[in-house]
């Protein structure tokens, strides 16, 4: 990080003060409120994501989310939070690149806010409820500067009755190695077949480096998730997809996994726009993709197949109850 | 980057590409890509003779304005003030939409040493509270140049205060170029000519000069930025001089031409190239090339392979 933004709200935040410490040499540059640098207009996402400044912040307002409908892995109660906008990977398909006029990473250094926040939500509840992180961000790609991990774990021991879900396709496990695993965590990977890695994930960890990661946490007692979302259209979708399950079949113990689900690539009409704008040449945009239900997708009859081989691949590895189809 | 306007649909086509006279036209396949082409803004013609000196600029009439240019720089010289500078720098970008890049250097206020450069993290209007945050390039492309808030005034000051540099047109340049340029490509560079050592009453136009000198390098060095930044963008050059080719021979309502940019687009994409003129241009109808078109690239094969 070239350029770190503060908040002067946060300026002597424990936090801001351990990240600032982590980039002497940056810009440290005070600003009044966050929205000013990270929603002003006229900004080019696709730039500035190969050259992102960092904003550390205070997440005033509310702090966590109901999910969507469909985004769930069994649960009854179900939130999402973000302690971080944006992503340090640069996937194709990311909603994200529509949904943000900037690419700078806005870090929330509140998080003593969120777990209150979490624990009040959680008491609304008789039953489990599930809090996924990593819907607009990565969970654990910048926990070395975030330490936001640490902190949750912390908080969610004291929690029984509250599930945590980190979605991430980083390798950064070593706070989850390096305590007891937690009964109401679960580490859930997005998962690709490498070709699609390597063609429309840009930075991110290689699907070997990821089943690895998964095979250690796995060793280390924790429970993991596999998310197979967005599934991508190709005309070898099914060379694609099918080597995919051997390989994640063949590397893990399938039936100690918590959950899987699946998803086909789908993005709201107005974000579809905005990428199109920035990705002309997208491969993956170039496929073809059409308005269904407000949103952009494939053809019906290309998800039902693409759905098809891959539940009927699930079916021979997975338990009905380890499965959640995504909508 | 300039936003919302690319270089055909403002009228400027590449060199040595016109367009096609009738269907006997072979289109050409073989184009250039865009130049990036940066504006160097300036209030003061002392501060703008480094830069006439340095990039061998020549003075080109234009309505008006008090413009230099030279193949990849241009320099607007707006006159001293926030409303001058605005107005100025509109006019020229809704007359050159080929300019990609602002960069306003000049001299200004602060409590710092004399003759030191400073880049603009910040820029506010003092009047109107107004701010806008400049993109900021990678320190080592700029040579680590230390940055500053800067307040536009309207009349000078000398309340010189930590990290804040005044000045008189930056917010009015900022005003304006943001309608056309994204927050990448507007900057400002700064010189500090007075301070509280030195006040204002001791700016000649010969030290406004010779301290505009030391800025020469770090509006080389955005501009060097700004250009390698521009090549990693998204070059359509082809497939819009193409896209004009074919508008200028069958008609295309706005919708139809939209269509036709998208599935050239991604024909390009799926296919590695552009169709062959000569299988759609008889073809006399937006409906049947668009249709042409979307046959092929649903016919056209996406894989991906290691």
């Amino acid at each position: 990080m070239d350029t770190v933004y503060i908040e002067r709200e946060v300026q002597s935040h424990p936090r801001t003060e351990r990240i600032c410490q982590r980039y002497p040499n940056a810009r440290h540059i005070l600003i009044e409120r966050h929205t000013d640098v990270f929603n002003a207009r006229s900004q080019d996402f696709r730039q500035q994501k190969s050259n992102p400044a960092l904003i550390l912040a205070h997440k005033a307002g509310k702090r966590i989310h109901a999910t969507p409908p469909g985004y769930h892995v069994g649960g009854q109660h179900n939130y999402y939070f973000s302690h971080m906008l944006n992503c340090v990977y640069d996937c194709r398909y990311c909603f994200l690149q529509g949904m943000y006029q900037s690419a700078n990473h806005v870090v929330y250094v509140n998080s003593e806010d969120f777990m209150q926040d979490i624990t009040s939500t959680a008491a609304r509840h008789d039953t489990d409820s599930w809090f996924f992180s990593g819907y607009d961000c990565d969970s654990l790609a910048l926990d070395p500067i975030t330490r936001f991990v640490d902190d949750c774990l912390e908080h969610f021991e004291q929690l029984p009755h509250a599930w945590l879900e980190l979605r991430t396709k980083s390798t950064q496990i070593r706070p989850l190695l390096a305590r007891a695993p937690l009964p109401n965590v679960v580490v859930a990977y997005s998962l690709s077949p490498q070709a699609i890695v390597a063609a429309e994930e840009h930075g991110t960890p290689s699907l070997a480096k990821r089943l690895d990661a998964l095979q250690r946490l796995q060793a280390h007692g924790w429970k993991v998730g596999l998310r197979f979302d967005p599934l991508l259209y190709a005309e070898n979708f099914e060379e694609l997809y099918g080597e995919l399950f051997d390989t994640v079949f063949a590397a893990l113990d399938i039936a100690a996994v918590h959950s899987v689900s699946l998803g086909v690539f789908r993005l709201p009409k107005g974000f579809h726009k905005k990428l199109l704008r920035l990705y002309p040449k997208a491969r993956l945009l170039a496929a073809p993709i059409e308005p269904r239900e407000g949103m952009m997708t494939y053809p019906e009859e290309t998800e039902r197949r693409m759905r098809h081989f891959c539940q009927s691949r699930l079916d021979t590895a997975i338990r009905p109850d380890q499965f959640f189809p995504c909508s | 980057m300039r936003r919302g306007v690319s270089p055909h649909e403002s009228g400027h086509r590449p060199a040595g590409r016109p367009a096609l006279a009738g269907q006997s036209v072979r289109v050409a396949i073989q184009y250039t890509s865009a130049m990036s082409l940066v504006c160097i803004i300036t209030a003061l013609p002392a501060e703008s003779r480094v830069f006439i000196d340095a990039l061998k600029l020549r003075h080109v009439p234009l309505r008006g304005l008090r413009l230099y240019a030279s193949e990849h720089y241009l320099l607007l010289q707006s006159g001293i003030g926030k409303l001058n500078a605005a107005s100025a720098t509109a006019a020229l970008l809704q007359t050159r939409p080929d300019v990609t890049a602002v960069i306003n250097a000049g001299i200004g206020g602060g409590k710092a040493e004399l003759g030191s450069v400073h880049l603009a993290h910040q820029i506010q209007d003092a009047a109107s509270g107004r701010q806008w945050y400049p993109h900021l390039p990678p320190q080592r492309t700029v040579g680590h140049m230390p940055s500053c808030s800067i307040h536009t005034l309207d009349k000078p000051d000398s309340a010189y205060t930590d990290g804040v540099l005044f000045d008189m047109e930056a917010a009015g340049i900022f005003s304006a170029a943001s309608t056309y340029l994204s927050t990448e490509a507007v900057h400002a560079v700064k010189v500090i000519s007075d301070n509280p050592e030195q006040g204002l009453d001791a700016i000649t136009p010969e030290l406004a000069t010779q301290l505009m000198q030391a800025s020469l390098p770090a509006v080389r060095q955005l501009s060097d930025w700004h250009r390698a930044a521009g090549r990693h963008g998204n070059d359509d050059s082809a497939i819009e001089q193409y896209h004009q080719d074919i508008i200028a021979v069958v008609r295309h309502s706005v919708s139809d031409a939209h269509q036709l940019r998208r599935l050239l687009q991604q024909h390009q994409t799926l296919t590695g190239k552009t169709p062959e003129p000569q299988q759609l241009l008889p073809l006399a109808t937006a409906r049947k090339i668009r249709l042409h078109l979307q046959n092929a690239v649903q016919a056209a094969p996406l894989r991906y392979e290691l």
